[in-house]
Formats: C-alpha cells, sequence, structure tokens
C-alpha cells in the first residue's frame, strides 16, 4: 500500500469515529431550555411537596388549595373560599357563608359539610393543626348548603384572620384516610396537582373549572434548587422563569440580577419582622434598665440604611406595619425612655445565639457582629453562637443564651398572634418576661369583641412593651423575588404566596 | 462464591446491627427533637397539644430502648418505617433517589477511573516534562479548591457565560457532566498520582525490561506487563471511593440540584427524621461491604495469584 493509500485508510477509518463524536458532544451540550410551550417554570429553595404526613401534603405557595379566608393587602382578612361571615353570640359563634359554584380539581362542587370536615379532621389529629388554629373551637356545624357555623369556648374578636390561609386549607374529603392523612390533594385553587418528584419538581396545570381569573399559564413546574447561586444562574440562563419564594433571593445578588438584561427584580414587603431577643430570666437583660440602654444604643437605621441592601424597613413598631388598622397605635416604640448603661458583669460572655438557618438568606451574622462590637465597647464580652436547629431549639429552651436574632410572622394580621405568641407568659416563645398586666391585657384583648376597647388594650400593652423591652423590633422584611421579562403579573404577597394564575406571558412574547 | 466472600456477608449482619444502635444512641442524644423541628411552620412556634400529638402518633413518647426495638422488629419483617416529615416510606424514599445517585456515583467513578489511569500513564512516561507537570499543577488546584466553589465555577462558565450546558436538575443528557467533573476531578488527580508513582516503580522491574529489549510496542507493554501489576493498589481505593461517591455528594447535590440519597440523608439529620437517617446508614452500610467484596473479587480477577491464604509478592517476575 502507498503512502497515500495508506493516508486515505487511515483518514477513512477515523472520519466515521469523528462524526459520532460530534454527533455524541452536539447531543451531550444541546443547551436545556426549561420552559417551553406554555409553561411556567418557578425555582424555590426548598422542596414545597410536604406529604401525607404533613397538614397540607404541599405547600400554599403551589396554588393548588385554598383556605375561607385570606389576607389582603392591609392584612385583614379577604374572603376566599368564603364570601362572606358574620359574628353571633358576642362572638362565640361564627358563621361563614361560601361562594356557590365552588369546584373541586375533581369537578365535585364545595359545600358547607366538606369544610366541617376539614375541621374536623384537624381537630381530631391535633399534629394536622401545628398552631392549635382551633383549639378554641368547640364544634363547627354546616348549616345548608353553604353555611359553617363555628361554636368558641370564648369570643374570639380576629377569627377570621385566624381561619386565613393556613388557618383553613380546604381539600376534598375523599383524599382524607382513616389516621387523617391527605393521600392526593385535591383543592380547589387555580392550579390541580400533577406529578411530584420529591426534593426535584412539583407539575402543576391549570384547572378548567376554576371559578376565578383562568390562569394564562396551562402548566407550571416548581423546581427545588437548594444553593442560591445556581438559582440566579439558572434564571440568567433561562432555564426557569422566575425566583419567587422567601429568601429566594439573596440581598447580595441584587447587582448581578439587575445587570441582566432580561430579568426583573421586584420587591414585596412582608409581614415578617426580625428581632433582637432578649433572655429576661439571666443578667444583665433581667434587668429593663439593661434592656432599654441597649435598644437606645441599637441604631436601627444605620443596620438597616448600611446591611441590608433595600430588603429591610427600619422598625418603628413591634410588628408589621402592613397590619395599618393596628400599626398606627403602636408609636410607643419610638417613645422609649433612654437608660442608664446597667453595671458590666466582668468575664462572663455574652451569648448571641443565631440560627445557622438563617444565615445564607439573612445578614444575622452581620448585625451580631455590630451589636457584639456595642457590648464591647462598654466592657461586656460578648460571643456569638450559631446552632443547627436541633441544637437552636434545646439552646432556647434552656434559657442558654443572652440575645437572639430571630424572625417571627405576623400570621394572622391581628395583634393578638404577636402578644400571644411572644409577650403572654404562658407562651411557648416567651424568653423570660413576666408582666401579670400584660398577661391580663393579653388575654382581655383576645376576647374583647368591641373595636376601640381593643384598640385602646393593645395602646396600653405596647406602652408596657416600650417601657420593658423584651424584645427590640430591628426591621421588617420586604423580599426579593425575580422573573425573565417575557413573563408579566407575577407578583407575590404579604405572607410570601406567588399569585400563579395571574402570571401570563408578556405582550408579544411567544411561549 | 469463596468462603471469604461468604464470610463477609455473613458478618454483615452484627454489623448493621451495630451501627444501627450507635446511630439511633447518636440521633438520640443529639439536641433538639423532631415534634418540635418538625411541626413547625413559617419558623414559628407549634401548639404544645400538636407536639403531643405528633409524639403520641410517632410513638416518640416512648423511651429509646422501646423505640429502637419497636424499629429493629420492624427492620427484621422488611420494614423500615416512614418519614416522620412526609410520611413517605423510607424504602421508597431511598429507592426513588438511588437512581439519581447511581447515576452521578457511577459517572463519577467512571470519570475518576479513566482520568486517573490517563494521568498516571501520562505523568509516569512522561516523567519530568511538561505533561508531568501540567498534570502536578492540576492536581494540587484540585485538591486544594472546595468542591462548592468548584461547582460554581463551573456551573458560572459552561452554564452562564459559554451557554453550552445546563445548571441545574437532572433534566436532559448534558445536565450531569457538571455534577460528575465536579464530584470526581479531585480523586482522579490524587489517583492519577498515586498510580504515577506505582508505575514508575513497575517500569524499573526487570520483566519490564526485558519486555521492552524484546521489541514489544509501549501499548502492548503497558497494557500487558506494567497496568497488570501497578493496578492491583488502585483497585482498593478505587472500591472504597465507590462508597464514599454513593453516600453523599451532599455538597455537589445542593449545587447542582441533584435529587440523591446524599441530599435527602442531609435533610433528614437536620430535621431529625429518625427512621430516614437510619435507613440511610443501613444501605451505607450494605454498600460499603458490598464494596469491599467487589474490591476483593476484582484482585481475584486482576491477579489469579491473589487467592485465599496464599501471599503475594508486588516486587516478584510479573505476570
Amino acid at each position: 500500500m502507498t503512502c497515500r493509500e495508506q493516508r486515505f485508510a487511515a483518514g477513512y477509518a477515523i472520519r466515521p469515529r469523528l462524526i459520532t463524536l460530534s454527533i455524541l458532544l452536539c447531543f451531550l451540550l444541546c443547551p436545556f431550555c426549561a420552559s417551553g410551550g406554555s409553561t411556567l417554570t418557578i425555582g424555590v429553595g426548598r422542596d414545597l411537596y410536604e406529604g401525607p404526613e404533613s397538614e397540607t401534603y404541599i405547600h400554599g405557595s403551589t396554588n393548588v388549595w385554598e383556605a375561607l379566608t385570606i389576607l389582603d393587602g392591609n392584612l385583614e382578612p379577604a374572603g376566599w373560599l368564603a364570601e362572606s361571615w358574620r359574628m353571633q353570640d358576642g362572638g362565640r359563634t361564627w358563621v361563614f357563608r361560601l361562594h356557590r359554584g365552588v369546584r373541586f380539581h375533581n369537578g365535585s362542587l364545595l359545600t358547607a359539610a366538606h369544610v366541617v370536615a376539614n375541621m374536623e379532621r384537624r381537630m381530631k389529629h391535633r399534629r394536622f393543626d401545628p398552631r392549635g388554629d382551633l383549639r378554641e373551637v368547640i364544634s363547627v356545624k354546616a348549616k345548608g348548603e353553604l353555611n359553617v357555623v363555628f361554636r368558641l369556648k370564648r369570643p374570639l374578636p380576629f377569627f377570621p384572620a385566624l381561619m386565613a390561609y393556613y388557618g383553613s386549607p380546604i381539600f376534598h374529603p375523599g383524599v382524607f384516610d382513616a389516621k387523617g392523612r391527605i393521600t392526593r390533594p385535591v383543592g380547589t385553587g387555580p392550579f390541580r396537582l400533577g406529578k411530584v418528584k420529591p426534593g426535584e419538581t412539583i407539575e402543576l396545570f391549570a384547572f378548567d373549572g376554576y371559578r376565578g381569573k383562568k390562569p394564562a399559564f396551562q402548566r407550571v413546574m416548581i423546581r427545588d434548587i437548594p444553593d442560591a447561586q445556581t438559582r440566579v444562574f439558572a434564571l440568567i440562563r433561562g432555564e426557569i422563569d422566575a425566583i419567587i419564594d422567601v429568601g429566594g433571593i439573596l440581598p447580595s445578588q441584587i447587582n448581578e440580577l439587575k445587570a441582566g438584561r432580561d430579568i426583573e427584580l421586584k420587591r414585596a414587603q412582608l409581614a415578617m419582622t426580625h428581632y433582637l431577643m432578649m433572655n429576661c430570666r439571666r443578667p444583665p437583660f433581667d434587668n429593663v434598665g439593661a434592656r432599654l440602654w441597649l435598644a437606645g444604643r441599637i441604631d436601627r437605621k444605620r443596620l438597616v440604611d448600611k446591611l441590608m441592601e433595600g430588603t429591610g424597613i427600619v422598625a418603628g413598631e413591634f410588628y408589621s406595619p402592613l397590619a395599618r388598622k393596628w400599626a398606627p397605635h403602636d408609636r410607643a416604640l419610638r417613645s422609649a425612655p433612654e437608660a442608664k448603661k446597667p453595671a458590666p458583669l466582668p468575664k462572663i460572655p455574652i451569648v448571641i445565639l443565631l440560627h445557622s438557618n438563617f444565615q445564607q438568606r439573612l445578614p444575622y451574622d452581620l448585625i451580631a457582629q455590630v451589636i457584639a462590637q456595642t457590648l464591647r465597647e462598654e466592657g461586656f464580652e460578648p460571643r456569638i453562637e450559631i446552632k443547627e436547629t436541633g441544637a437552636f431549639q434545646e439552646a432556647l429552651k434552656k434559657g442558654e443564651f443572652h440575645l437572639s436574632i430571630q424572625p417571627r410572622n405576623l400570621l394572622t394580621g391581628d395583634p393578638d398572634f404577636y402578644y400571644s405568641s411572644n409577650i403572654s407568659s404562658s407562651s411557648f416563645r416567651n424568653t423570660g418576661f413576666t408582666d401579670p398586666e400584660a398577661d391580663r391585657l393579653i388575654d382581655l384583648a383576645r376576647h374583647e369583641t368591641g373595636q376601640q376597647k381593643r384598640r385602646r388594650i393593645y395602646d396600653r400593652l405596647a406602652s408596657i412593651m416600650a417601657a420593658n423591652m423584651p424584645m427590640i423590633p430591628l426591621y421588617h422584611e420586604v423580599a426579593l423575588y425575580a422573573h425573565r421579562k417575557d413573563v408579566e403579573g407575577l407578583t407575590m404577597d404579604a405572607v410570601f404566596r406567588p399569585d400563579l394564575a395571574a402570571a401570563r406571558p408578556s405582550g408579544g412574547s411567544v411561549r | 462464591m469463596t468462603g471469604r466472600a461468604t464470610f463477609k456477608l455473613l458478618a454483615l449482619v452484627p454489623v448493621l446491627l451495630g451501627v444501627s444502635v450507635i446511630t439511633f444512641s447518636l440521633m438520640y442524644m443529639a439536641p433538639g427533637n423532631p415534634a418540635d423541628i418538625l411541626m413547625r411552620a413559617y419558623e414559628e412556634a407549634p401548639a404544645q397539644e400538636s407536639v403531643q400529638a405528633f409524639r403520641s402518633h410517632f410513638g416518640l413518647d416512648d423511651g429509646p430502648c422501646t423505640q429502637y426495638v419497636k424499629w429493629l422488629s420492624r427492620v427484621l419483617r422488611g420494614n423500615l418505617g416512614v418519614s416522620f416529615k412526609t410520611g413517605e416510606s423510607v424504602q421508597a424514599k431511598i429507592i426513588d433517589r438511588l437512581p439519581a445517585t447511581l447515576e452521578l456515583a457511577g459517572g463519577a467513578f467512571l470519570f475518576m477511573v479513566l482520568v486517573s489511569i490517563s494521568f498516571g500513564i501520562t505523568g509516569a512516561l512522561c516523567r519530568g516534562r511538561l505533561p508531568d507537570k501540567g498534570i502536578h499543577i492540576l492536581t494540587v488546584l484540585a485538591t486544594s479548591v472546595p468542591a462548592f466553589l468548584l461547582g460554581l465555577v463551573l456551573l458560572y462558565a459552561f452554564g452562564v457565560l459559554l451557554n453550552v450546558l445546563p445548571v441545574t436538575g437532572r433534566i436532559g443528557p448534558g445536565s450531569f457532566l457538571l455534577p460528575v467533573v465536579t464530584l470526581g476531578l479531585a480523586a482522579s488527580c490524587v489517583y492519577g498520582r498515586t498510580l504515577r508513582a506505582i508505575i514508575i516503580d513497575v517500569i524499573e522491574q526487570n520483566y519490564v525490561k526485558q519486555a521492552y529489549a524484546m521489541g514489544l510496542s509501549t501499548r502492548r507493554i503497558i497494557t500487558g506487563y506494567i497496568m497488570k501489576n501497578a493496578m492491583l493498589p488502585l483497585v482498593t481505593l478505587y472500591g472504597m471511593s465507590m462508597g464514599h461517591l454513593l453516600g453523599g455528594a451532599v455538597i455537589v447535590e445542593s449545587i447542582f440540584s441533584w435529587p440523591g440519597v446524599g441530599k435527602m440523608a442531609l435533610e433528614a439529620i437536620m430535621s431529625r427524621d429518625y427512621p430516614v437517617v437510619l435507613g440511610y446508614v443501613l444501605f451505607m452500610t450494605v454498600v460499603f461491604t458490598m464494596s469491599s467484596l467487589a474490591v476483593d473479587m476484582a484482585y481475584r480477577f486482576l491477579d489469579p495469584r491473589v487467592q485465599e491464604g496464599i501471599g503475594y509478592d508486588p516486587g516478584g517476575d510479573g505476570v
């Protein structure tokens, strides 16, 4: 064989291998495009699938299920499955009237009996009522096709707010097994559940029988992307259309997203406030003077301006100002008296306790360092301890801390939620503050049906809080979310539930 | 099946028992309890009645010994229990995530073997020259850079800047390239250097010099003489690494949103989901034992001289 023939033979042998390799490479390197057709793909940092042992099987952000009421922009209860409600018997009875013509995803009509079955499920199996929303309910009955009657042990003027969102999730009772577990969620929301791959994806399909505005997107894919940076990469690349969940976008990623031509970055104020909790059972903060002194030393405006990058509003109130009906009466914080610096305790470290879960999405460690420096300048020896969930809870229970930074969500929009959960001396989360007058007022306001009288009680409570400062509100959270510009109408409410039905392709874009 | 393999399989039973006792004890002693942790919603503290209902439902009111005995009796009947968090069967959870983990671990293993052999041979044959130095620098970089940083850099370079590979999930054939490289690169480089040292030692043996003197091709000498002797020590390392790869490429799974058992295990540990943690530990024990058994069988295949009770002289006359 001549040299030319040898070369030809070699090339002839190599060529098909090269072609095969090229095809394989093209196949492997083909950029993935997550959304095609009428599909909205959302990236979140957690698995929204909760399973049969949870109260709702699937998170409310999926828009699969609805409740009797939902909080509006002022954190006031607005009708959702219920079109109206009325109080009777001095607040011991609440009657909710349902909308007519609401259908479950299986086509059956929603009736009062279905609501009763849902409430009874949670009352019988208490683990499906984690916040104890129904512990004051004596009975719940259907009156006719559309009226649900709740009988309470004592009057609860804020009961409709208590029933908002996670207070009364409604599923078709046919999905409950003998132990009260949900085998498959059949709700009334604009989307019905498709295929779930736990820890991976949740598929939703538009529900044609939805009574409200029909979703523009026929299909929604929710993808669990745990790493914050990977989520942003995926959005920039177009693998997902939106990141819309609490903590979905970090403040440090703002500039990166702003630089993206095809991305719209938005903000939503949440009903969440971040506090510096003080252990009122241990020195030095068992001394009210010490607490007031520290409250006066912390420059909250500077903290927010320097550290939050637009994701916080200085807390001038003890709870979210979105609760506009109550916020004007909580101005006592601004007139808190100055206090003398307490005597320093030599060589005893002040422990500032932080939860490791929050470190990635919230600047707690930076805030703690600022507070630690303040304490150091005054002769204290601060020490920051970051602990994982179990150790954090144990440390709180045992009181092995002096200060702790924690978030609190005003889930019902009512000040009772804040006071009963944090300030009442019988509260699970009370950090040692006891005031018989505060306890009395909390209980009084909880069951007082007169609006004006209730306001006056909360005014008085706010004054007690300002005079004692068991917890310092630092800032109210503003959540970041983003979507690509070929999607519009996507919003998130104050309890970080996205309105998926309102999302639509932008004018002119083909999806 | 050899006596040694049978012994290893039988020994698995007491090993599983011991591992489960230790794991259960550690979980029980860890601060926090599943009822409080799992009952939280929106970071709120749960109502006491609800916590108590949860504890009663899952038998958490029993003492630790009673809980362990109940769990063990279920396991002996083939039931690993249900997750405290989701209520899913633990077997189903592990089996559901196993294909993703096998894919990632298998791909990383293959990558590791191919790259380490290539690096080892190249480094040995080009000792002191540019390719060897280049591999050395790459090894230092790969072992110095943490996996999460490497993963993010690769994501940015190939996913965002060059836009040629996807950045998330187990969707599409190209999606596993970056996780495989992230997971396997450091080990590939380290094993490559190990193999290089072994090959350099084997090259100096008389039988290799004789093979060169006989005029055999380099390819024939490498495959027929050098690699057969050099691979034996590396097989042990490969076997043990398979166990680590299967167990938990937790960081890689988190960065690439890969739904594997590592991520599942981490979430279970953080939420004190005892049944899932125990199921995962049993699974990993079996994996490590099987890896060890596979290494033994690979030894027999690669070198028939390695039999039970018979010695083996690596500096001998070769095969």
